[in-house]
């Protein structure tokens, strides 16, 4: 025993075996420890820089990070795919990352971004303000992409700031989806929607049905269910939430105000706690007891997707669409949101990137460009004109008012400031302190304008002095 | 310094070079450079930018948001931190009886804790649902009508606590080795004296347990100053902030608004918080912490 411990600290001492022994001895465990560190960093540097600049057969590699995952990815990987099959000078390399900020905003700062990417309106507005993507101006218009070929909503989504970042895919509008079995249970016409916001309001109280014990069994309409929808509302209302030339938000826009009031005589009449316990029970929203498929409200604000998502999960319910009835002084008015393309600073083939952004959107094949093909396998709204309005789209009677909305311009645009993200989730939590009485809308929307506005101020002075 | 102990030194540095390198790379200098950056505005995009105390001039004085996060924390810790001593401590004076059988118990108790964090949160959305939860029909059974639990911002906080309870286990498996070191003969000695079980309990198991309740609240509070995940994947911070927590804030701030500065300060404000609740238990614990053979420190 003895003998072993002696042997063992002359070892880890070293000093007491034979010099070159022992310095081998002590200095091997750490040399493997700094090897697996090097190691490791290596196959990092590999990984990230090494396949990218890798041509294969003379061919570039471009990595394309896409905002869809699931089944929408798969489809516009086929789409890279195609392409990768249409030439050989390039290959993307398509990977589902979504919409994820942290991975973005590393990839960007450690100048390891992808080549090009697709991302969501709101992020890219947030993004583009930061100084994350490259002006697209040039790169597009050498590619004969231009402003008329799309609808007005959804190239303003790509102009932040005065230059064009984003290159518009998919996009979104919202309309009111009423159920017709639910019409006729109650004695209204299903051919004749409402009209004005008076009717719909009349038409709702008619929809909803309560149980014998006062327990609320179906709703006609919860103006925020799926979601908040209040931006919509008040540009229905005829408000605006943001002044572009004195550089304001502005939610305490009168219009906005009555807006809000408007949401919260739903959270007044029905019992806002009745409400609530009632929306807790809704089943998932892709499957057949999302509320509206299983009938448990007659009216709800969606967007196109449910043309095909209730043929999926609701064949036999029997809808129609309409848009939202503005007040007397209001505006038929939509929000929508967007998936658009953009090239990271830093991104190593820019131009491969904008070969293959143009590709996708005016290559066109068998009668079609990639752009439409896309949109019709993940049932958004392209976002140019001529694929929107092919039959496929504008044919289909259930189709074609979401996208008549968008041909109308009557979808309009996120405020495109650098603190949308913070705005609208004041915005939403500020409508739940409304429809639940602890504020009134003036008292809550001073404190968004304050909070937005301070912020702002902050964030425009901070990116007008960049010291890099 | 000898040749020797310098070669020593030398040596260890160099077997742990490892650790040191990861550490520094990784945890000193991210440390060292959130105080920095805790006086600038910062969006990661865009370089840090100087502007003094301001940071922690709107924590103070402009942001409701702050005092409301901390209000939320310090609700959350202040019910579950105590509830889930009691609980765990109960538990384990149940587990600690000598029972045919007792392993099976101690591991059906133990098993929710292996779960892992996210599975467990989505379940509990179910448990606390309204209308469709497990929770809601066990009170109907008592004629109890269920609240909204995290449908009602007046109730999303208890139903946290609630689910707090349900991973007792790690707590429960430490105050069980707590409860095994108590020396046998204290209990004979009590009985010969008359004491009763609630006696026993009292003056013996709770006096030996001082220690081990000392580190489970500290753990527990540092634990619960940081209450992150399940808020982040279950409430999102509604309804109306009620959950709100001051770690899903911050969290937000540095990457949904890109306010890394802030974000930075928050981060320091909470670790000084921290240290303060901490320090302030440890002074204490020598009023109330018994160790065996006097103090251990």
């Amino acid at each position: 025993m003895r003998a072993n411990g002696e042997r063992a600290r002359a070892v880890f001492r070293g000093s007491r075996c034979s010099p070159a022994s022992g310095q081998a001895e002590v200095w091997l465990p750490a040399l493997i420890g700094l090897a697996v560190l090097a190691a490791v960093a290596a196959w990092m540097a590999v990984a990230t820089h090494g396949k990218r600049s890798a041509e294969p057969h003379g061919r570039v590699e471009i990595t394309y990070w896409a905002r869809h995952t699931g089944h929408e990815y798969e489809a516009d990987r086929a789409m890279a795919e195609e392409y990768n099959r249409s030439q050989d000078k390039v290959r993307v390399r398509p990977l589902p990352i979504g919409d994820n900020l942290e991975k973005i905003i590393t990839g960007i700062v450690t100048g390891t971004p992808p080549d090009v990417m697709t991302l969501s309106n709101n992020a890219l507005t947030e993004l583009a303000w930061q100084g994350a993507f490259q002006p697209l101006d040039k790169l597009a218009a050498e590619r004969g992409i231009r402003e008329q070929d799309y609808f007005p909503f959804c190239w303003r989504a790509g102009v932040i700031n005065g230059h064009l970042y984003a290159l518009p895919v998919t996009s979104d509008s919202y309309l009111l989806l009423y159920n017709k079995d639910a019409f006729r249970e109650v004695g209204l016409d299903p051919e004749r929607p409402p009209r004005t916001l008076g009717e719909l309001d009349a038409y709702a109280d008619r929809l909803t049905k309560r149980s014998p014990d006062g327990e609320i069994e179906r709703m006609g309409l919860v103006p925020w269910i799926m979601w908040d929808h209040s931006m919509m509302y008040g540009w229905m209302f005829g408000g605006e939430w943001y002044d572009e030339k004195t550089r304001r938000v502005t939610p305490t826009d009168p219009a906005i105000l009555r807006s809000l009031e408007w949401q919260r005589t739903y959270a007044r009449k029905y019992d806002i706690n009745k409400i609530m316990s009632f929306q807790q029970g809704f089943g998932s929203y892709f499957s057949a007891m999302s509320p509206f498929y299983a009938g448990k409200v007659a009216m709800i604000v969606e967007g196109e997707w449910q043309v095909t998502f209730t043929k999926k999960y609701a064949p036999k319910l029997d809808w129609g669409a309409t848009p939202m009835p503005p007040p007397p002084g209001g505006r038929i008015a939509s929000s929508g949101g967007l998936v658009m393309f953009a090239i990271p600073v830093g991104s190593p083939h820019p131009e491969a990137a904008a070969d293959y952004i143009a590709w996708y959107h005016t290559r066109v094949r068998h009668g079609t460009t990639p752009l439409s093909d896309f949109n019709y396998a993940i049932h958004n709204i392209p976002a140019r004109r001529a694929a929107a309005a092919e039959k496929r789209f504008m044919g289909d009677p259930k189709f074609r008012p979401f996208v008549e909305l968008l041909l109308n311009d009557q979808v309009h645009n996120d405020p495109l400031i650098p603190d949308l993200m913070l705005y609208s989730d004041e915005i939403d939590t500020s409508r739940e302190q409304i429809i639940r009485f602890q504020k009134t809308p003036l008292e809550a929307m001073r404190e968004v304008e304050d909070k937005t506005q301070r912020e702002l101020h902050r964030a425009l002075t901070y990116l007008r002095n960049p010291v890099r | 310094m000898t040749a020797l102990t310098r070669r020593d030194l030398r040596n260890g540095l160099l077997f742990a070079s490892p650790f040191i390198i990861g550490l520094a790379a990784f945890t000193i200098y991210p440390v060292v450079a959130s105080i920095y950056l805790s006086f600038c505005r910062y969006t990661i995009l865009h370089p840090p930018q100087w502007c003094g105390v301001e940071n922690y001039r709107l924590l103070f004085t402009e942001d409701p948001l702050f005092w409301r996060s901390l209000y939320n924390t310090l609700y959350y810790t202040g019910l579950s931190l105590p509830l889930g001593l009691a609980l765990s401590l109960a538990l384990a004076t149940l587990l600690n009886m000598k029972l045919r059988g007792m392993a099976v118990y101690r591991t059906l108790y133990f098993l929710p804790t292996i779960v892992p964090t996210v599975a467990v949160a989505i379940l509990w959305l179910w448990v606390l649902n309204p209308e469709y939860g497990v929770l809601k029909a066990g009170l109907a059974v008592l004629h109890i009508p269920g609240p909204g639990w995290l449908a009602d911002p007046k109730w999303s906080k208890p139903g946290l606590v609630v689910m707090s309870l349900w991973g007792l286990g790690g707590t429960m498996v430490i105050f069980l080795a707590g409860l095994a070191g108590i020396p046998q003969q204290f209990y004979e000695a009590a009985a010969i004296d008359g004491a009763n079980r609630w006696a026993q309990f009292r003056h013996v198991t709770l006096p030996m347990l001082t220690p081990t309740i000392f580190f489970n609240l500290v753990i527990g509070l540092i634990g619960s100053f940081q209450y992150f995940t399940q808020v982040y994947i279950m409430t999102n911070g509604g309804p109306t902030h009620s959950t709100l927590f001051y770690a899903l804030y911050l969290y937000q701030n540095a990457f949904r608004y890109l306010r890394m500065g802030y974000a930075s300060a928050m981060a320091w404000m909470l670790f000084l918080l921290i240290l303060g609740a901490t320090l302030f238990i440890h002074r204490t614990s020598a009023r109330w912490v018994y160790y065996e053979g006097g103090q251990a420190q």
